[in-house]
């Protein structure tokens, strides 16, 4: 039986914490321009943004565990046509959101010059955001196809399963 | 506290695009090789990803892209060579074996 910390196993360790953070921050922040004044808690915008910030690190985190993983199961699969679609989707994502915590940060500036982009900057927000959840959506579901189909990373055992006796 | 966070959003937001930018211009066109038949094929070194051990070959019309693995065997002029010979620009004859719609170099000899 092979070692359990093989370089390919990092990846799926890590991608599951940057989709929980982004998907919830996503959500909140698509919803934040619409929601009226008086049902908008205080606590709602910041916690949004640090969803995104962390979230957007650990894309990046990701990113870099995928490529470790990339260069084992690329060997591996069957059809490495949906490794090459899910790394792209993957970088995808990861631009989307970065811009989208390059607004925030520019937002949190508050500077006069920017003040009277704040709506478009808002707008902007929001619409990165649906666009980087259909991403990762995207890069989700190639990614379950990576494992789930062809096995990616996956240790097959022996019909006898003669490693754990 | 607050203007402290404002002074350092700035420096912040640069250092994000930088990475970004820089992170970016490591993805390059996997998966987008051409599929073909198992056989032995000539053509011309395209790209070299000697941090995936990985070549481009111009094959005809087609672009091979192939993963070196540790049964890969590279030779010029009869003798084994490391992965770091191989050149863009380089002529090579790849022989292959297709798995499914993956591309195995069996081997591959430097022609010049």
């Amino acid at each position: 039986m092979p070692d359990f910390w093989r370089p390919e196993i990092y990846h799926p360790l890590t991608v599951h914490f940057p989709v929980g953070l982004l998907t919830l921050g996503a959500l909140i922040r698509i919803a934040w321009p619409l929601l009226p004044d008086r049902i908008r808690p205080r606590f709602l915008l910041p916690m949004a943004r640090t969803l995104l910030g962390l979230g957007t690190a650990g894309v990046w985190v990701t990113i870099l565990t995928g490529e470790w993983a990339y260069n084992v199961v690329v060997r591996q699969i069957c059809d490495p046509t949906v490794l090459g679609d899910h790394y792209d989707a993957g970088y995808w994502t990861g631009w989307t959101f970065s811009s989208v915590v390059v607004l925030e940060i520019l937002q949190l500036l508050k500077t006069e010059a920017l003040e009277k982009w704040r709506t478009w900057m808002e707008a902007a927000v929001a619409i990165l955001c649906a666009a980087g959840l259909g991403l990762l959506i995207y890069a989700g579901d190639l990614g379950a196809k990576l494992v789930y189909q062809q096995g990616a990373g996956v240790y097959h055992p022996s019909e006898a399963c003669t490693e754990w006796e | 506290m607050k203007n402290y966070l404002r002074k350092l959003a700035l420096p912040a937001a640069l250092l994000l695009v930088g990475f970004t930018v820089l992170t970016g211009c490591e993805s390059g066109k996997h998966g987008e090789g051409d599929l073909v038949e198992s056989g032995t094929y000539e053509g011309t070194i395209e790209e070299v990803e000697a941090s995936k051990d990985e070549i481009y070959v111009k094959s005809g019309d087609n672009t091979l892209e192939l993963y070196f693995t540790e049964q890969t065997k590279l030779t010029k002029g009869g003798e084994t060579v490391e992965f770091s010979s191989l050149e863009k620009g380089q002529k090579v004859e790849v022989k292959i074996e297709k798995k499914g719609k993956r591309l195995d170099p069996i081997s591959v000899k430097i022609l010049e």
